[in-house]
């Protein structure tokens, strides 16, 4: 299948730089995927996004958009294509929650009335009662809620790809675990590709299908959160420690790491529902002579988590 | 005091909308004239600073000496008269135009710019609205200075009410420099006051205080 983005030796340098921001960079994002961009501040994350808005225009290489080079499309008409959501959110203060999400289909002359209900639903997608905060200006919305107005802005024209730098940096934890849960809802809703910048390694793990690793510019790697998150080799990935085995597996989803289950694996069970890493783990900690605990779905016996795998091979 | 102005009212009153427009004129002309140089210059730094340097030179420059210097290239009259009021207008002008699209954050101007909505769509419907109370709060002070500038240019033929207060001051007629100095001021803080109210509601509106629907939670 043809790659949905594709960077082809892709470089930009500033004019006066020593070094270059983004060094000759190549890969490909599948259409559908949730993408995170992991990096430390300076390692050149945002400017891979900027990139492909065209906000930030490469020094050499293509970037292909589903097939077409960037460079050669009409600017306006790429960037009305892609959903872009920053942390510092850029509400237009001046415009309340409706007229800051209608403003592109206001300046494209759309229709009025198709709009008002776009926006309506676009705000229950985010989880904003319509009623009460249609007319709201940002000034009388949480940075939670402007966030989430943000998200249904980036989202009004349908667009096939939705760009995000470190949306939920600025959000409180609990907040911020909120959007994330309801981003990758979202995403499931719609199928929109997604490249999502973040410095957070947790959150890096826990929501992409794919996370790339980026350092001075370079990809350090780029892979699934489990082959990064599972192989032994990779506590650090170019500077970026990713912490002790336990560490790890706390990042991954349960299912990642379950084996289906075999007649003859014996342990505690827990249903597949509403079971969290943590709570596999401090069974593991607190219950030594645990080795195996059966993930039950339906009540049946379904996959089987071993104590090897989490925790490093202590015991058989 | 009142006998003066019963008599004099039609004569006093063309001296007050020769002053108007003379006030207007200049300050429109000036305005847009403060567009197009803040638009060529705003993205080049240093230009901005030498132009801004100019403006503030000649601003410097006593308004009877400013006068006396155009009287040979354009003659005695309101053209005179009007080109000192444009000159000296564009500093506070440029100054406001430039520290008004300034004052929008980077992170809206990044917004704006992709979305897609274009170079007009972004400036009408986003900069400007946010820009625009700096850049009334510059017009407001253009204006009450041309104003108070405009007296002076009856000195050079223009008429308004500066020579309403000059004959009065020439004659030794006391009521009649007492109405001049009324008339100025009260039409100068007039101005004043109605820009002021321009201003005030822009600015309510580029903090998204426009509609009243919120009186519960202000």
């Amino acid at each position: 299948m043809q790659p949905f983005i594709e960077f082809q030796h892709v470089r930009k340098q500033h004019e006066k730089a020593a070094n270059p921001i983004i060094e000759d960079l190549s890969f490909t994002v599948k259409k559908h995927d949730f993408v995170t961009v992991l990096g430390s501040s300076g390692s050149g994350k945002t400017t891979i996004l900027k990139m492909i808005n065209r906000l930030i225009e490469p020094t050499d290489g293509k970037i292909l958009l589903d097939g077409q080079d960037i460079m050669k499309a009409e600017v306006n008409a790429l960037r009305r294509r892609i959903g872009y959501v920053i942390q510092q959110i850029g509400l237009f203060p001046h415009l309340t929650a409706k007229e800051n999400i209608a403003l592109l289909p206001r300046c494209l002359k759309q229709n009025k009335d198709q709009t008002d209900k776009r926006v309506d639903e676009l705000l229950s997608l985010v989880q904003l009662e319509p009623k009460i905060f249609r007319d709201r200006y940002p000034r009388q919305l949480s940075g939670g809620q402007q966030q989430r107005v943000g998200i249904a802005r980036a989202l009004i024209n349908h667009p096939d790809l939705l760009l995000f730098d470190e949306p939920f940096g600025a959000l409180d934890v609990n907040t911020r675990s909120q959007l994330q849960k309801e981003i990758l809802e979202i995403h499931r809703q719609l199928g929109t590709t997604v490249l999502f910048v973040t410095h957070d390694l947790q959150e890096a793990f826990s929501l992409g299908d794919k996370v790339m690793i980026v350092e001075k510019g370079k990809i350090q790697r780029y892979d699934s959160p489990q082959k990064i998150l599972l192989d032994p080799s990779t506590n650090t990935v170019g500077t970026f420690a990713l912490g002790s085995t336990v560490q790890r597996m706390m990042m991954l989803k349960p299912l990642d790491i379950a084996d289906s289950f075999v007649s003859g694996d014996k342990g505690p069970s827990l249903a597949v529902e509403g079971i969290t890493m943590d709570h596999i783990i401090s069974i593991f900690i607190q219950q030594e002579d645990v080795s195996t605990i059966i993930l039950t779905q339906d009540g049946l016996p379904t996959y089987t988590i071993r104590r090897s795998k989490i925790l490093g091979g202590e015991k058989p | 005091m009142i006998s003066f102005i019963s008599i004099y009212y039609q004569r006093v009153l063309n001296m007050l909308l020769e002053h108007f427009l003379l006030v207007f004129l200049s300050v429109l002309i000036s305005f847009l004239l403060a567009i197009g140089i803040s638009a060529l210059i705003r993205k080049r730094k240093k230009i901005t600073a030498a132009v801004l340097i100019l403006f503030i030179a000649i601003y410097c420059i006593p308004s009877l000496a400013l006068f006396s210097f155009l009287i040979p290239l354009l003659g005695l009259g309101k053209v005179t008269a009007v080109t000192a009021l444009i000159l000296y207008n564009q500093a506070y002008l440029i100054r406001s135009i430039l520290s008004g699209f300034d004052s929008i954050s980077p992170s809206v101007r990044e917004i704006s710019h992709s979305m897609g909505l274009g170079r007009f769509y972004s400036l009408w419907y986003v900069e400007i609205p946010l820009a625009l109370p700096l850049i009334l709060n510059g017009l407001k002070v253009a204006t009450v200075s041309t104003s108070g500038i405009a007296v002076i240019a009856s000195l050079v033929d223009a008429g308004g009410l500066g020579v309403l207060l000059f004959e009065g001051m020439r004659t030794h007629n006391f009521v009649k420099i007492v109405w001049g100095i009324l008339l100025i001021a009260s039409f100068t803080l007039f101005l004043n006051w109605i820009l002021g109210r321009w201003e005030q509601r822009a600015s309510e509106n580029a903090k998204g205080y426009a509609k009243k629907n919120d009186t519960k939670r202000r």
